[in-house]
């Protein structure tokens, strides 16, 4: 049994229409399938506008899903709603992207750390709470010495020890990291990614782990999906996905990275801006950018395939 | 040439002016790229800033050094004179294409107000031009684009029109702040090769400044990096590549992920870059450098020649090479 499964989600936000009567309907999350396993790192990557982030934030129950069913330890945590949802979150917690919004400035770290406790332990008294949140943080590398402190009294890389710890404090199974890394600089970068790794072999963490940056998620993740304009376009394990590269837009993705020494510099090709962000409205939605589309990508209903290495596309590389 | 040297600069603060940048020394050829390299609060955005006085109205002064275009010193150009050095021999590509652009012009009227602020232009010839310009960064329908306004553009379109902006004026020197950060990996490499295209084409020289040793391998021939206010090394960038010299650059190329896999620690470096104003005496990474001694806390090194050819400010600049080849 899975820790996480999620089935055919799917979302859409209407914009627009106040003023110009114009209602436009995005689709940010399409009809979107994954597990995640105890103890694993499934990473989810694509651009802005992908819909990793609205999919983080669908399976927290953060916002209403239109459609699709996600369990926890298998039981459907969908339709919960009050206190029986409350309840299921001791079991995920989220660490975002800027902690600093995610802690109340005007919280103690302690409290902070501790408000989880409140409400799903209330059996510890004040003292035992504090010691649970400083046994907590010292996990996270803070001393005891910022129990009595403030949020903007911290830097980039504290302020996101002290958001895994908050989300930690609850013993949750799963954490939602939502470009956890993406503000650091990269020696405290560092630093973050190795305090993930250590937590998650020593409390069997599952970790769904949303980046834009594929070097990060090949270093942190065992099996990675890849979306593109709301739709999961290629799912596998890290090593076959990267090595392997079946969906075109997982190959251009890969291949933008910026190259790790100035001998390897890419040949000057021939630039042709085709779009910066063409996405198609019907059939493949990456049919306008592909350089492998054919007529019949039109007409495409963007169906992963079976198998552990999975991909939506009618011509795979 | 476009010449720093000595360059200190101190910001303003509630305690009084804090020292930021301190004797930075620099020097960047016609058809050149140099990279500098750092993490945040390092100083490398005030010391390109510096370049065309875009601090002094933040409060940021220059409290010693120079910078010298063709022998010119820019700290001492009257205002009119300045003007015409910035935009038209120097110009700038900031990080953030959502907020360079002013939202309530068009892209016509902002991009010919540049082009006829610098060049003798009638309406009609500033709007051929600025399609042209559109054209060279890859932006097809220009007349078309000049109509519509930043809110319907994508960010890799706002970052093309910034840089055409950039190039109205034909500069002899560009200055790229973090060019890319706030791009998408696809729209950031179609970026840099233009970049790298229009600066060969038109022989210009480059400062890029950046966080990623990722974008100075694509687009650098030589790198500075800076730590707390200091270039600690500098030198072609293969070089720094293959002989990184200092402990700081050593530490920094080593700490980014790569292909090692899940279970892999990665050597982050311990601590966090000190604030201006918290510096220590003698050298400033000690604090994080893993060959840090008593000699490193007595005096800052003078530059000095390592085995790599290049500069760096360590005072055990032939352990660190040693020590590269042992681990090599």
């Amino acid at each position: 049994m899975s820790l996480l499964k999620v089935e055919s989600l799917s979302k859409s936000f209407a914009s627009g229409g106040m003023w110009s009567g114009v209602r436009r309907v995005t689709h940010a999350v399409n009809n979107v399938s994954f597990e995640v396993a105890k103890g694993e790192t499934l990473a989810i990557v694509g651009e802005s506008g992908s819909g990793k982030s609205t999919t983080a934030r669908l399976v927290m129950r953060l916002i209403e899903a239109d459609q699709g069913r996600i369990s926890l330890l298998g039981e459907d945590v969908s339709g919960l709603k009050g206190k029986a949802l409350r309840k299921k979150r001791r079991h995920m917690q989220m660490v975002f992207q800027d902690p600093f919004a995610s802690l109340n400035p005007r919280m103690k770290i302690v409290d902070s750390v501790g408000e989880g406790l409140r409400v799903h332990a209330p059996e510890l008294n004040g003292s035992q709470r504090r010691q649970k949140v400083t046994d907590i943080l010292a996990q996270c590398g803070m001393d005891e010495s910022v129990l009595e402190r403030y949020p903007h009294q911290f830097s980039g890389g504290q302020r996101q020890r002290i958001g895994i710890a908050r989300a930690l404090a609850v013993s949750p199974e799963l954490l939602v990291l939502d470009e956890p890394v993406s503000a650091l600089d990269v020696s405290v970068q560092a630093q973050i990614l190795n305090l993930l790794g250590e937590l998650q072999k020593e409390h069997q963490l599952a970790y769904l782990f949303i980046s834009h940056d594929l070097s990060v998620v090949r270093h942190v993740a065992d099996r990675v999906a890849v979306m593109f304009a709301g739709f999961i376009v290629e799912q596998g394990t890290v090593q076959e996905v990267y090595k392997h590269p079946q969906h075109p837009y997982t190959r251009e993705l890969l291949e933008a990275r910026p190259v790790s020494h100035p001998s390897k510099r890419h040949a000057e090709g021939v630039e042709i801006v085709r779009s910066d962000e063409g996405v198609a409205e019907s059939g493949c939605a990456f049919r306008l950018r592909c350089p492998f589309a054919q007529a019949d990508c039109a007409g495409f209903d963007a169906r992963l395939s079976d198998g552990e290495h999975k991909v939506a596309c009618l011509h795979p590389l | 040439m476009l010449k720093i040297e000595h360059l200190s600069l101190a910001v303003p603060s509630a305690d009084g002016d804090k020292p930021a940048v301190s004797d930075v020394s620099l020097s960047l050829a016609p058809g050149h790229v140099l990279g500098l390299v750092g993490e945040s609060g390092c100083g490398k955005t005030l010391t390109a800033q510096a370049v065309l006085r875009l601090g002094e109205s933040q409060g940021i002064v220059r409290t010693s050094g120079k910078v010298l275009l063709d022998d010119a010193d820019v700290f001492a150009m009257a205002e009119p004179e300045l003007r015409k050095v910035r935009g038209g021999r120097i110009s700038m590509i900031f990080q953030e294409p959502m907020t360079a652009l002013n939202p309530v012009f068009s892209i016509g009227a902002q991009l010919t107000e540049v082009i006829r602020l610098h060049l003798d232009l009638d309406k009609n010839a500033a709007a051929a031009r600025a399609v042209k310009l559109l054209a060279d960064v890859g932006l097809r329908d220009g007349a078309e684009l000049l109509r519509q306004y930043p809110d319907s553009l994508s960010g890799g379109m706002r970052q093309r029109v910034l840089i055409a902006m950039a190039m109205a004026a034909d500069p002899d020197y560009i200055i790229a702040d973090e060019p890319t950060t706030a791009l998408d990996v696809s729209v950031q490499k179609r970026i840099i090769d233009l970049l790298r295209r229009l600066q060969e084409k038109r022989g210009m020289g480059m400062l890029l400044v950046t966080h990623d040793f990722g974008l100075v391998a694509e687009l650098c021939d030589e790198v500075a990096v800076m730590y707390a206010g200091h270039v600690v090394e500098r030198g072609p960038v293969a070089d720094i590549f293959d002989y990184p010299a200092h402990p700081y650059t050593r530490a920094l190329m080593h700490c980014r992920p790569d292909a090692s896999g899940k279970d892999k620690k990665l050597p982050a470096i311990p601590g966090q870059v000190p604030q201006p104003g918290k510096w220590p005496a003698g050298c400033r990474f000690a604090a994080r450098c893993p060959l840090a001694d008593a000699a490193c806390k007595a005096a800052v090194a003078e530059d000095a020649w390592s085995k790599g050819r290049h500069l760096a400010r360590c005072v055990h600049v032939e352990k660190v090479s040693e020590a590269l080849e042992a681990f090599v």
